[in-house]
């Protein structure tokens, strides 16, 4: 195993971010968590350009999105991903505070592996970023990375 | 409707006059010429009769007189028959005619016919029996005054039977009658023996002797006439009644028709403008829908925005809290600790109210679905959520046999599990808790009850019950938003039910709603 692929999270609320950085690292995992602030940034890691052009070219092993994220919505990043050859297998979660139901048809329609409320009870919500980093970061295989075409 | 009776009786008074007085007066017109023709003809048929017999009786005078009286007066000069010979029954026609008829009129009685009553009279007869009476007389002297009246008739009332009296002159003197009729020494001295008085002699030429007269009776003929007049007036006037009925018939036919076609042209231009405000309607009915669909939108977008950006701070509050607690215990006291214990409660709290509303409000817009639904196993399924068996004493619940009823499973479910959820709330503090579910069919709708043995409510605050953020009880004695029951309102309204609440403080409860069937 060479280098660990890096988890993307793409959250526009700072103190979201935080809480959910905290809850990362309360898993203890070895990956790298790369935040950024909306959608374009989002695409800009994962086809390594604009202020990841310099970045290495590896998929992460997740990429974790919120839905309302200014310019890019989470919902625009999915669809951006499951269209593009090189990044549609990626495993993408939305982690959002919307119970809307039409998000939620929507996000499946386009793809998505897992959909999770943020639950209000912040005890409530480590479990669930644990529950989620722990099964896609450390237990999901996924396919080789020659499918990346960089 | 009294000024247009008082309007139309006059008018129906003067139509029907109309009616009756013109049809009765035609009638009478008719019935008159008919009974005048019908007179003539019948009186004239009648004459004919009496000419003929008349004519006939004068064909046999006339044989007597010109060829049974010459061959007498022949053979008296040829002395074949005795100069002092004179039989009036062989020579006489008045005598020889006279009784000639009454053996016609014999005749006419072994027939069954009526008798003709036959007299030829004169105002200087051999015979008393041909002596004219004063009528007769001056009638003979009528015909003699006035040469150029051939006949004389009149209708005359004999004991209530009418007759048709009829008269010619007869017997105009010329110079063969005055053979017997001259002077008494010139007739043949017979005669003179046998007539000794000197009627029938001294006549002179040019003048009538003797009138024939007859009387026939002519009430058949004019019971023939009434009955006919009367039948063919009867009839005519039925005619003309019916005539006149028949175009005053046409006459309210074409104006019932004319009325009728009016109406019916009423209606289709009510038609024409009942559509025309329809699809106005139907055109506001769009606009308004569309407006509503805007604000309906709005109104989901504004949700999607609570839901979104009011939890957020309240998770951060909560997140935040957490990790004040975890990181920095160490460096909170007690009142410390308390204050932030509350903070995270107050977050929470609000985040239940918040997802209450949420739910609250998709309750009532979220699309209705209409399928059966079986109460029973919806009930089971609620009950199995609410009560894990783990209270003690243990709830005693005491479920009925429920309909099945139509409607959105979802929704409904919602209704059971806040009612349910109530009652297992308000019985917590019971020693022996008890929930019932019932159901009756009333008026046409399925009514079901939940009733508790809980802590209930005064009845002075049911109408507090059902509104918004209305609660009956502390946060601190039982929780709780408040929205529950509204929930549950507006979804039985939603199906086109009612809800109402009947209840006792400390004596339970009882929730009523009703679905239609």
């Amino acid at each position: 195993m060479s280098e660990l692929r890096p988890i993307l999270l793409a959250e526009d609320s700072p103190n979201d971010a935080e809480l959910t950085l905290e809850a990362l690292a309360d898993n203890n995992l070895a990956n790298r968590v790369t935040l950024v602030k909306d959608g374009v940034e989002a695409m800009d890691f994962l086809r390594c350009e604009g202020a990841f052009s310099k970045r290495k070219p590896l998929n992460p092993v997740v990429v974790i999105l919120d839905i309302k994220m200014p310019r890019m919505d989470g919902i625009e990043v999915l669809r951006a991903i499951r269209a593009d050859p090189s990044l549609k297998a990626i495993p993408v979660v939305m982690l959002t505070s919307s119970r809307e139901e039409r998000d939620l048809i929507q996000s499946y329609e386009l793809g998505i592996n897992a959909y999770v409320v943020k639950p209000v009870k912040f005890a409530e919500f480590v479990d669930a970023v644990r529950k989620l980093g722990g099964f896609w970061a450390v237990l999901n295989e996924l396919p080789p990375e020659n499918l990346h075409n960089h | 409707m009294n000024i247009g009776s008082r309007d139309t009786e006059p008018g129906k008074l003067t139509g029907i006059l109309k009616v009756i007085a013109l049809p009765v007066l035609i009638t009478m017109a008719v019935a008159g010429l008919i009974y005048y023709a019908l007179s003539a003809f019948f009186l004239s048929d009648a004459e004919d009769k009496i000419r003929n017999v008349l004519f006939s009786h004068r064909g046999l005078h006339h044989y007597i007189q010109r060829v049974m009286l010459p061959s007498y007066f022949k053979a008296r000069d040829n002395s074949e028959v005795n100069k002092s010979y004179y039989s009036p029954e062989i020579l006489s026609s008045s005598f020889i005619v006279r009784n000639m008829h009454s053996f016609y009129n014999e005749e006419m009685r072994k027939a069954g016919l009526p008798e003709v009553y036959y007299k030829m009279a004169s105002v200087n007869p051999r015979n008393p029996v041909n002596m004219a009476d004063e009528f007769e007389g001056s009638l003979i002297r009528y015909f003699n005054e006035n040469r150029e009246v051939r006949e004389y008739r009149k209708i005359i009332n004999i004991d209530g039977k009418k007759y048709l009296y009829y008269a010619i002159p007869f017997l105009e003197t010329n110079s063969n009658c005055l053979k017997c009729h001259g002077k008494r020494q010139d007739a043949p001295p017979g005669l003179q023996n046998l007539y000794p008085g000197e009627g029938g002699f001294n006549e002179k030429t040019g003048v009538y002797r003797a009138i024939e007269s007859i009387r026939m009776p002519i009430n058949d003929e004019i019971s023939a006439t009434l009955i006919s007049t009367i039948s063919l007036s009867v009839g005519i006037a039925v005619m003309i009644i019916l005539f006149f009925f028949n175009k005053r018939l046409k006459i309210r036919v074409s104006d019932k028709t004319a009325s009728l076609e009016a109406e019916i042209n009423e209606h289709r231009q009510a038609r024409v403008e009942i559509q025309r405000l329809n699809s106005e309607l139907e055109q506001r009915v769009a606009e308004r829908t569309s407006q509503l669909e805007s604000a309906n939108k709005e109104l989901e977008a504004f949700c999607y925005s609570v839901s979104h950006d009011l939890r957020a701070p309240l998770r951060h509050i909560d997140g935040y809290v957490d990790l004040l607690i975890s990181r920095c215990r160490g460096g909170l006291d007690e009142k410390g600790l308390h204050y932030v214990d509350t903070i995270a409660s107050s977050a929470r709290q609000m985040g239940i109210l918040i997802d209450d509303l949420l739910q609250f409000s998709r309750t009532g817009r979220a699309e209705m679905r209409n399928e059966v639904i079986d109460m029973n196993q919806l009930i089971n399924e609620v009950i199995e959520m609410l009560d894990d068996g783990s209270r003690s004493p243990k709830i005693e619940w005491a479920i009925e046999k429920l309909p099945q009823v139509r409607g959105d499973y979802a929704l409904i479910r919602q209704v059971w599990a806040n009612l349910l959820g109530n009652a297992v709330k308000y019985t917590r503090s019971n020693e022996t808790a008890r929930i019932e579910v019932s159901s009756n069919f009333e008026n046409g709708e399925t009514v079901f009850a939940v009733k508790d043995n809980g802590v209930g409510f005064d009845m002075q605050y049911v109408s507090k019950l059902f509104g918004v953020f209305q609660r009956l009880h502390s946060q601190e004695q039982f929780e709780g938003t408040g929205i529950g029951l509204a929930t549950v309102q507006r979804i039985i309204n939603r199906h086109g039910g009612r809800v109402w609440a009947e209840g006792k403080l400390n004596h339970g409860a009882a929730f009523y709603f009703t679905l239609p069937v």
